[in-house]
């Protein structure tokens, strides 16, 4: 029996096949799904922000930003067998909620190009993408296929 | 000392923002009366800091549709303000003034979303000028902004400014009584912390 | 009754709401305008009689429109309708010369009384 585990906003968690992980309502926020297709292990965070660096204050939480977060979910991969130059990557998310130029809500892109960046410097390859436009997605990443299915009200289910 | 996060708020400080809570929720239900053209009561509302996922579940959960409608606050204060209406909320409000309840959330007529629009700027309003004429304090509002989608996902925009200073945001829970029934709407605030220390410095109350 | 009334809104709903009590009172002759930039070219060619001037609208605030159109016009009647009834607010709208400041929502009466009065 395949269990559902999930991700909660500014978190990470990984998996092995058969279980699914899963992350619910991404708006701004990126879901980044990490693959080792050799081993079937997943990995899934839930990014909130683009980089570390940026943070005000003291930052407690530092799965929230695409740089650390992303770096944290690798870490924890590797260490369960994973090898970092096997995986692949998914994007999800990233959309703009409310339709208005200003910076803040500009996020959402933000989001999306720190993650690229992130992975790219560390050769990770995006072999599917969800990312931008104005509404929520739901995402499941299923351990045993590496496949990401993508769920959001009123639009057909996408599985990549 | 001045107030970083939602965290170090003191029950002083709650007690000043209930008040205003108070008198904003007041002025909003006989605004809504006078909208919907029918006698509309208030209870008294709740204010309260609440973490990302504790807002979003007492909301119906990340994947209940809802509206959100998000306005922007600048002059002697800032920040953002986030309405969430539920559909029942919304559909009430289309009942009264066009006699038809809302078909689906996400695909409403343009009457209907600036009917919800209207609500929300005079809602909206009605706290703004409530802590503008408190404090003595000229505050402007953006226009609003709509969207119909997973409340995690419209949660996401202002989470994502309150991450910056805490893991907690201001949660007020309104519940107005009109035609005898209850409908609730709610409200999220979140202040720039600097804001935070400039109203409750022209209240007098120490921070 | 054929005084011209330029109505200004974003939100269409308001309009309908505004249009529809005007109406009920014999003001039939209603142009709309949905932003305070829309509503400063619609004044300067259909020079209307009044204008019931929202304040939060894109592109162009109510208050910017009404200094514009003041400038432009300096008779040019106009009427505040806004939720934002703050007092630092309605002082700036009747120092840039509107005539009235209505805070929504009103009731009709409030709003026909403030026709008739600017009309005459």
């Amino acid at each position: 029996m395949a269990d559902i585990v999930t991700v909660g906003i500014a978190d990470l968690k990984t998996v092995k096949a058969p279980d699914t992980l899963a992350t619910y309502a991404l708006g701004s926020c990126v879901g980044v799904c990490l693959y080792d297709k050799e081993k079937k292990i997943a990995g899934l965070a839930h990014i909130m922000l683009p980089w570390s660096s940026e943070a005000v204050q003291n930052i407690e939480n530092k799965r929230r930003y695409a740089d650390t977060g992303i770096a944290e979910l690798i870490d924890l991969m590797v260490s369960q067998g994973a090898s970092a130059a096997g995986m692949t990557a998914k994007i999800a998310g990233g959309a703009k909620m409310f339709s208005v130029g200003s910076s803040v809500f500009n996020i959402g892109e933000r989001n999306i190009d720190a993650v690229k960046k992130v992975l790219a410097g560390y050769g990770i390859r995006i072999t599917a993408e969800e990312t931008g436009l104005n509404f929520g997605r739901t995402v499941f990443f299923h351990g045993d296929t590496g496949i990401m299915e993508v769920r959001s009200a009123m639009r057909e289910t996408k599985m990549v | 000392m001045s107030i970083q996060s939602i965290e170090q708020l003191n029950e002083t400080h709650i007690d000043v923002l209930r008040e205003i809570g108070n008198i904003g929720s007041g002025n909003a239900a006989s605004a809504l009366a006078e909208l919907l053209q029918c006698p509309t009561r208030i209870n008294v509302p709740s204010v309260r800091a609440l973490d990302f996922e504790n807002a979003v579940n007492y909301l119906g959960g990340p994947e209940n549709i809802a509206v959100g409608l998000l306005v922007n606050i600048s002059g002697d204060i800032s920040g953002m303000m986030l309405y969430i209406f539920q559909e029942d909320f919304a559909s009430r409000m289309t009942e009264r003034l066009f006699g038809s309840r809302i078909k689906n959330l996400m695909d409403m007529s343009e009457m209907e979303s600036s009917l919800i629009s209207e609500v929300g700027n005079i809602m909206g309003a009605s706290y703004i000028n409530a802590i503008a004429s408190l404090a003595g304090m000229r505050i402007d509002v953006s226009v609003p902004m709509l969207t119909a989608d997973m409340v995690g996902a419209i949660l996401s925009v202002p989470a994502v400014e309150f991450a910056k200073v805490g893991d907690k945001v201001l949660f007020i829970d309104d519940s107005f009584i009109i035609d005898d029934s209850e409908i609730k709407s709610n409200m999220i605030l979140v202040p720039e912390m600097r804001s935070l220390d400039t109203l409750f410095g022209r209240l007098g109350v120490s921070v | 009754m054929d005084k011209k009334i330029l109505l200004v809104d974003d939100a269409a709903f308001m309009r309908m709401m505004i249009k529809d009590t005007l109406k009920k009172n014999g003001y039939t002759n209603v142009i709309e305008a949905a932003d305070g930039e829309i509503a400063c070219k619609l004044y300067s060619e259909e020079r209307p009689d009044l204008v019931i001037m929202d304040i939060t609208m894109p592109n162009k605030t109510g208050i910017e429109a009404t200094r514009d159109i003041r400038s432009a016009d300096p008779d040019a009647k106009i009427v505040m309708c806004s939720a934002m009834g703050q007092e630092a607010m309605v002082a700036e709208a009747i120092k840039l010369g509107a005539l009235d400041f209505i805070v929504k929502p009103f009731k009709a009466d409030r709003l026909i009384q403030t026709v008739k009065n600017v009309l005459g």
